[in-house]
């Protein structure tokens, strides 16, 4: 199979259950999107090997790929959503440790010490903003900003309905263009409010 | 600059890009997933010579294996030893204090040495951890690695490999704000709500092993290098009596270690010991039938713990 193939995702990954092979293919497509994703989740130095791990996931689960679904976009985030979350739960045990030996290959980390002085400013805003959201709404708000899915993509990575996804973002915006612009009027915001 | 809020967070995020580096590094990685796979693939094929086998094992395993009612009398008795030990409390400028012993198997590819194909390699690794609240430091000393190829070991050598390991090294990381979703989740500490509890946890898991295999990697995580206070150690003690073990030993003392063999291509047993108050001293990890680099019952992991003990300074404290 060729990189300009017109094959769907989800028959690169109906093809790979006979010939593993295959699912390079679906790495070439979405490797991008996913690195920037999982670099936004638990930051640019660990991104590589969790990144490396979604796809070693993903190829491991692929016979349970919805084959509904053609594009696997949203499959892909939403395990890298389930692994960035175990990311910041585990951190490194002893487990994880001995694990991780297999990728003890060279750790050439860039230096991003010139873009870094300007970004700490930035970053400490994007949390903060990111932290008056519920958590409903940030899983909703990552996938569409961070994932680039559509709402119907949204929808069928978290099981939720399509209008469930447009309610969360629409209440998310709001809430987002006030403490943008005013940081102070959303302070009584309950984060971790669970109703709708 | 757009005033949408989304936009503005796209650019507050900025968009990293994966170098080339990291893109070679992944593709490497996921060609590794594949060359497993496929070894799976041709074994699928083999599918009913490998029913008809595993059937024969079944029985003979149901003839030799120690029956259920001794593991759930043994971890009975752990587990009420372990409801009714004394919380550990850790004073203001104290520390938890964790050391642990482990091996573990990697698989890598091939070019990184100039070879055409993966190479495995063992490298045993001593980690300590203090913990206080949200604090942590991690201390980790890489000692000289095994291979089970003489001539991948002179090849890991003449690349310098051992550098970019930190063979021979201790290196020292201090975190703070440290988070741990897992025991910050409030689990019952009824045996069969807990185990409720784990399953409807699990079901976020893209796992394919069995639900039992992996309420046993839960448990088993709940118990590593944590302090899950008694009530929750009796229960997950209970959860594991719940679960298709074995009885591999139990010393005078009543400290028992338990397997649970289950396929993941290859066919995997994994082992866990318990002391006699429920705390977890040692498990292994055991490749039960041979891949193309790893022979038949290799131990591909084993990790000893210690018992956390209460420490006041940040040093390696002396062992009793």
């Amino acid at each position: 199979m060729t990189p300009g193939s017109e094959l769907t995702d989800a028959e690169v990954i109906a093809a790979s259950l006979e010939h593993p092979a295959e699912f390079g293919e679906v790495f070439r497509r979405h490797h991008g999107v996913v690195f920037g994703f999982v670099a936004r989740g638990v930051g640019y130095q660990d991104a590589r090997d969790v990144t490396a791990e979604v796809f070693e996931q993903a190829l491991r689960s692929r016979r349970s790929y919805n084959p509904a679904y053609p594009s696997a976009r949203g499959w892909l985030l939403g395990i890298a959503a389930h692994l960035v979350a175990r990311h910041h739960r585990h951190r490194s045990t002893q487990r994880e440790l001995l694990a991780k030996q297999q990728t003890l290959t060279e750790e050439v980390v860039a230096d991003f010490s010139d873009t870094l002085a300007t970004r700490l400013d930035a970053n400490k805003k994007l949390g903060d903003a990111m932290g008056r959201l519920r958590k409903p709404e940030r899983e909703v708000v990552a996938l569409f900003v961070f994932g680039q899915l559509s709402y119907r993509e949204i929808a069928e990575t978290l099981g939720i309905a399509e209008g469930t996804v447009r309610s969360r973002l629409s209440r998310a915006r709001g809430k987002l263009r006030n403490f943008l612009t005013d940081p102070e009027q959303s302070s009584s915001e309950d984060p971790e409010g669970t109703h709708e | 600059m757009s005033k949408d809020p989304f936009d503005i967070l796209r650019a507050l995020a900025g968009d990293p890009t994966p170098t080339e580096a990291d893109v070679s590094h992944t593709w490497a990685r996921l060609q590794a997933a594949i060359v497993k796979e496929q070894t799976r693939t041709s074994r699928r094929r083999l599918l009913p010579v490998a029913v008809a086998a595993a059937m024969l094992v079944a029985v003979v395993s149901v003839l030799v294996v120690t029956r259920p009612t001794r593991v759930e009398a043994a971890l009975g008795e752990i587990a009420a030893a372990a409801r009714t030990a004394t919380p550990q409390e850790i004073p203001d400028g104290s520390f938890l204090y964790i050391r642990n012993e482990g091996t573990g198997t990697g698989i890598r590819p091939g070019d990184e040495l100039g070879l055409a194909d993966h190479w495995a390699i063992q490298i045993p690794i001593v980690r300590q951890v203090w913990r206080q609240g949200n604090f942590e430091q991690v201390t980790t000393t890489y000692r000289t690695p095994m291979f089970f190829d003489p001539n991948v070991e002179a090849a890991y050598y003449a690349h310098d490999l051992d550098l970019n390991d930190h063979i021979g090294q201790t290196i020292t990381q201090q975190f703070t704000s440290i988070t741990n979703e897992l025991t910050d989740i409030n689990w019952p500490t009824d045996p069969d709500q807990l185990r409720r509890a784990l399953d409807n946890y699990l079901q976020q898991s893209h796992s394919e092993l069995p639900l039992n295999v992996q309420v046993f990697k839960l448990a088993t995580e709940l118990l590593r290098e944590t302090d899950p206070g008694p009530a929750l150690r009796s229960a997950l003690v209970q959860v594991f009596a719940q679960l298709p073990m074995t009885l591999v030993d139990r010393t005078p003392d009543g400290t028992v270690t338990l397997a649970i063999t289950y396929d993941n291509q290859p066919r995997v047993r994994d082992t866990i010991t318990l002391n006699p108050h429920g705390y977890l001293i040692a498990e292994t990890e055991t490749y039960l039938q041979a891949t193309s680099l790893i022979p038949a019952d290799t131990i591909v992991s084993t990790i000893t713990y210690s018992i956390p003990t209460i420490t006041n300074t940040l040093n390696t404290p002396q062992r009793p």
